[in-house]
């Protein structure tokens, strides 16, 4: 079970509820996915046209919303998004990203950490998104994050665990859970994080633009299950050499 | 913080005190707006709107087909507690930002 600021969860999948091509789309695969938690984006309504209420298409006392803080460019501004997701009812949770650039919408490690510590202050159950940086997740830790999510990729790219190797270091050192977030385009991808010992993993784009976005939520909660068990179960080390799986012995019948 | 403080006791006691002056002519109902002098204005998500005297803030948001439990809003600045919608009376050249959840994962 994963638990995170003492609220336990079922399952190890996170899914965003971005870019899926309406609101029953997104309700079918959310619930095909198994999760426990969503994250959510806070926006001005468009007064003419307001569209679906989010709250109203996902039901709150099956889902955590966890409002994540996207658009923010620094500290101050996530911080404000914050207190109007809280003041939008969603509870204390928060998904805190600010992301100044946006081509790349890498996380800015300064204003991050100052974020958070404001945050921390006013009562808020804080995620950061961050890069992953091992010593970066050291001092969010300190700062009072009730988990870590550093990024596999860059988001919505596709690409994977190209930090692989500093994940393995934030996952080793880590006291709070790692939500292992962005660039998971495929299923083998979330399996890769959880057999690393991820405690999580978070999901958008890929589900949310499949041709069959159910279908897939599917396939990312059962590469999420298969890599948590393979962690749990004790993987093998890697051998320069072969190392054979057949007895080697008995074979004097043939020479 | 002090003058997110400042700002929002500022901006609920004066709707506050001018409900309470005139408590006799409030509103029940958002059909009676059609009859109502439409001469306000306020700036509300960057827009200028004008909406009827007296109009309350959880009024003016059910009129516009939102649900006031579902979204945020900021007055002059200031993030209001949701339990100040229904007593707080819109005034000439409020500026309101009015925020809900959508669909995100992350970033924009």
């Amino acid at each position: 079970m994963l638990t995170i600021a003492g609220r336990t969860f079922t399952s190890r999948l996170i899914v965003g509820t971005g870019k899926f091509a309406s609101s029953a789309v997104m309700q079918a695969a959310i619930e095909a996915s198994g999760t426990g938690m969503v994250t959510v984006a806070l926006r001005r309504v468009d007064l003419n046209d307001p569209g679906d209420d989010l709250m109203a298409v996902l039901d709150r006392r099956q889902y955590v919303f966890l409002p994540n803080t996207s658009g923010a460019r620094n500290a101050a501004e996530a911080v404000r998004l914050a207190h109007l997701a809280r003041a939008s009812g969603a509870g204390d949770w928060v998904k805190l990203e600010v992301t100044p650039d946006p081509r790349t919408l890498l996380p800015d490690p300064v204003e991050t950490l100052k974020a958070t510590e404001a945050l921390v202050k006013d009562g808020f159950i804080v995620l950061p998104y961050m890069n992953a940086d091992p010593i970066l997740a050291q001092h969010l830790q300190a700062a009072g994050a009730a988990a870590i999510m550093p990024l596999g990729s860059l988001i919505g790219t596709n690409q994977g665990l190209l930090t692989r190797f500093q994940l393995e270091i934030i996952i080793e050192q880590a006291r709070v859970p790692v939500v292992v977030d962005a660039g998971l385009g495929a299923p083998s991808h979330a399996a890769q994080a959880m057999e690393m010992g991820a405690d999580a993993v978070l999901v958008n784009t890929a589900i949310a633009v499949a041709g069959d976005p159910v279908r897939m939520a599917r396939a990312f909660a059962a590469a999420v299950q298969a890599g948590r068990d393979a962690f749990e179960s004790g993987l093998g080390v890697t051998a320069p050499v072969a190392a054979a799986s057949s007895p080697q012995s008995g074979l004097g019948f043939l020479r | 913080m002090i003058h997110f403080i400042s700002t929002f006791f500022r901006c609920g006691n004066r709707g506050l005190r001018h409900n309470g002056r005139h408590n006799g002519r409030r509103h029940q109902g958002i059909s009676n707006t059609e009859y109502r002098m439409m001469n306000m204005k306020i700036i509300c998500n960057g827009a200028k709107i004008a909406v009827e005297d007296e109009l309350s803030l959880a009024m003016f948001l059910r009129g516009k087909g939102l649900d006031p439990d579902t979204v945020a809003v900021a007055c002059d600045g200031a993030i209001l507690a949701r339990e100040t919608y229904a007593d707080l009376r819109l005034r000439e050249g409020m500026v309101l930002e009015v925020v809900r959840f959508v669909g995100g994962g992350a970033s924009c």
